[in-house]
């Protein structure tokens, strides 16, 4: 009771209590910020570390003049291959095109092909991962 | 110094604010750089382990056979002995195999010959137990050749019940004829349009003690009357009477009645009971009194009431006059008559029918007694236009006027809508050595599902002592439920030398129904016919196999770790082809993976297997 009486006395009392207060809340605001950032960054990197993906078949199909590649997601992350080169060309083929974990479908690129003739495809993932070979049409 | 620190940051207003970001930031970092080596650590474990995945196809090609399914369990001895080895020396082609001897499973020593019994159940519902049956045989042949009695002492019914025998009660009718009928009563049930052989007759014994003969064994109800004089039957607790005129006593070994005023007149047999089934009644009957007309009437009754009316049922009768026998459903109507001319004081055989009580049908049948059973029936019409009956209590009509009648050796056995049939098998002798064995062999339907079975095969390796005999490879059929050979693409059995044979044999496309939905094939291996040498039989191999249109892999893991196989693909030069695989292999360890759906046609062909790491393996074949 004597502390109160004291502290409602002493005017000077106030202002250390209230930047204490304040310094408290920017620095619990400022690690907040920090934090979602850091998971958001540590976030994007787990992805781009995770992600793994196999081309299983490459078909030259001759009743549909196009090339299926057949890949499969066998990483810890979904992908999704917004682009496919075919000898640096970039290629046209149904969008979008996702890959859940450990899915596997056919992408069929609309694109003619000469029998005989080797062509480097390269698929590109969304996190800019190449995954690419060469094959020759039969 | 803990003072020391708190007076300092007492002193210092900012202190707080510093603590909590230093410690923070601290967290954070070690939060961040936990991760970071955590996800590495994982993804750099992936790809260690599928750089050291080394999965290779070896071997890729047709499959058109499964391999063979053996026997698990031993062998079921029907008969005849075993003597050395177990089911495994059958499991595989080599010098190791299991021995059987002939046994003749016999089942009394002291009697000579045997016939088998089949009963075939001729309607399509159950033909149930108890049911009294008759075969029929020349027992006047038999006695003149000196294998059986003349009075029949020897003459036995048995039933094979498993692997123990059953002597049966058993009456014989006209003994030492062309004809006689050896009557029992059915042990088990039979199945609709099924039939059964577990019945014998044996004979020649000429020592044969007195048979078994309670004719209450043989038939649902059996009465001759031999017993001491009652004035009246109904101190029995067998006996009932219902309605109540007259009155019914046994006399001279005969049950009397004395008719009254009453309708209906019946003495019920009560331990009876209500019987749900057709019934064959048959009766010495002999009218030593007559008033004639309406109240006259005698004979035997079925489908009584028990309520509210006791007692009224469909009848047989003696009716009114001498020249034939009425049906009569009491209380309702009268139904047809028939042609017979009977008398006063003469003992007749009536017998009366009642298949199906709702078809308001029945049939009547009356002959001199000492005569031989007339194969038509005296009457057999409809009950009339009154409402049909149910099942119900069994007995005796009785006069309504006071005409006196005997009754004498009444016998009551269950009537299915046709007699079922029965045959008898050849004779055999005692010294009849036979062998018969039987197992079963399941199919691995998860590798080889049902759908994909083309056709069954089976494949024996056997030898025997005796060259003279013929052995049979039969299959249970699922369907019929019997053992048999129809559909195989040989059936006329084999004659094998004394050395190594193999039998061989093809389900063809009847397959089906010698397998069950658990893929079970149950098979026999028997001899045709008995004799007197007492053959061994050694069996090296005996196997099932399926026939297929499938595909089979070699894949070896050479790789330091498990792989996983998760897709397999079939190209040739126009179509790729992708199979969904679910394959397991530990390291060092190679598989045989079969696939019954897929077909390598298309030569040459490029065969590509896919670990779930995306580690891939091909194979060329041309």
């Amino acid at each position: 009771m004597n502390n109160m009486k004291r502290g409602f006395l002493n005017k000077r009392a106030i202002t250390p209590v209230l930047s204490t207060l304040l310094l408290t809340v920017i620095a619990v605001a400022a690690m907040a910020i920090a934090t979602t950032a850091t998971f958001v960054v540590t976030s994007n990197l787990r992805d781009q570390m995770s992600e793994r993906v196999v081309i299983e078949d490459v078909w030259f199909n001759n009743f549909t003049d196009t090339i299926s590649v057949y890949v499969r997601n066998v990483g810890k992350v979904e992908v999704t291959i917004p682009s496919v080169y075919v000898n640096q060309t970039s290629q046209s083929f149904t969008k979008p095109f996702n890959l859940n974990i450990d899915e596997h479908k056919s992408l069929n690129i609309l694109d003619t092909w000469t029998t005989g003739s080797l062509y480097y495809i390269d698929l590109v993932t969304a996190r800019g991962t190449h995954v690419a070979g060469y094959y020759e049409a039969p | 110094m803990l003072r020391g620190i708190m007076k300092r940051l007492d002193s210092d207003r900012r202190g707080v604010s510093n603590v909590i970001v230093v410690m923070l930031s601290l967290i954070l970092l070690v939060v961040i750089v936990t991760n970071v080596i955590i996800w590495s650590y994982q993804m750099n474990q992936f790809d260690w382990e599928r750089i050291h995945e080394d999965v290779q196809i070896t071997d890729v090609g047709p499959l058109n056979n499964s391999v063979w399914f053996t026997a698990q369990n031993e062998f079921n001895i029907n008969v005849g002995a075993h003597l050395s080895g177990t089911y495994l020396d059958t499991q595989t082609d080599n010098s190791q195999y299991e021995r059987f001897t002939e046994g003749s499973n016999w089942w009394n020593s002291s009697f000579m010959y045997r016939r088998q019994i089949t009963i075939l159940n001729t309607v399509s519902t159950t033909l149930q137990a108890n049911y009294t049956v008759s075969v029929t045989t020349d027992t006047a042949s038999l006695v003149s050749a000196g294998k059986a009695l003349a009075n029949g002492n020897d003459l036995r019914v048995v039933y094979l019940s498993g692997n123990s025998w059953v002597e049966l009660d058993r009456n014989l009718q006209d003994m030492n004829t062309g004809s006689t009928q050896i009557w029992f009563s059915t042990q088990k049930s039979i199945g609709p349009s099924a039939s059964d052989s577990s019945y014998y007759v044996y004979y020649g014994n000429a020592a044969a003690s007195t048979p078994p003969t309670n004719l209450h064994n043989v038939y649902l109800w059996f009465d001759d009357f031999n017993r001491p004089n009652e004035s009246d039957i109904t101190a029995e607790s067998a006996y009932q009477v219902k309605t109540g005129g007259g009155t019914w006593s046994i006399e001279n070994n005969q049950l009397k009645n004395i008719g009254a005023d009453g309708d209906p007149n019946k003495l019920i047999i009560t331990a009876l009971g209500n019987v749900s089934s057709g019934v064959d009644m048959l009766v010495n009957i002999q009218v030593v009194s007559f008033a004639g007309g309406d109240t006259s009437r005698m004979g035997l009754s079925c489908c009584m009431d028990t309520d509210p009316s006791r007692g009224s049922g469909y009848c047989g009768l003696f009716y009114q006059d001498y020249t034939g026998p009425d049906l009569l459903n009491d209380l309702r109507s009268w139904g047809t008559y028939g042609t017979y001319s009977w008398s006063l004081n003469t003992s007749y055989y009536m017998r009366f029918r009642i298949n199906d009580p709702s078809s308001r049908s029945g049939m009547v049948k009356i002959w001199p007694v000492r005569s031989p059973e007339p194969n038509a029936w005296t009457l057999n019409g409809s009950f009339g236009t009154g409402p049909a009956r149910s099942y119900g209590e069994i007995g005796f009509a009785g006069s309504r006027t006071s005409d006196t009648t005997y009754f004498d050796n009444i016998t009551i056995r269950y009537a299915a809508t046709s007699e079922p049939s029965t045959s008898l098998g050849l004779e055999e002798t005692q010294a009849n050595n036979k062998l018969d064995i039987a197992n079963s062999f399941l199919i691995d339907l998860a590798t080889y599902p049902l759908g994909r079975i083309k056709t069954v095969e089976v494949l024996m390796k056997y030898r025997t002592s005796d060259a003279g005999d013929t052995w049979y490879l039969l299959m249970h059929n699922w369907t019929s439920s019997v053992f048999g050979s129809a559909g195989f693409n040989f059936t006329t059995g084999v004659t094998p030398t004394t050395g190594w044979d193999y039998y061989a044999i093809n389900l063809t496309d009847q397959w089906r129904s010698y397998v069950n939905e658990n893929g079970t094939i149950s098979i026999e291996f028997a001899n045709q016919v008995a004799d007197s040498n007492q053959t061994t039989l050694d069996v090296d191999f005996l196997g099932v196999r399926v026939s297929v249109d499938g595909s089979f892999f070699s894949i070896n893991n050479k790789g330091s770790t498990t792989a996983h196989l998760v897709s397999l693909w079939v190209d040739n030069a126009t179509v790729h082809q992708n199979y969904d695989v679910n394959l397991f292999i530990n390291s060092g360890e190679q598989a045989d993976y079969i696939r019954l759906d897929v077909s390598l046609t298309g030569t040459p062909l490029v065969i590509r297997v896919v670990t779930d790491k995306g580690s891939v393996s091909v194979f060329s074949l041309s």
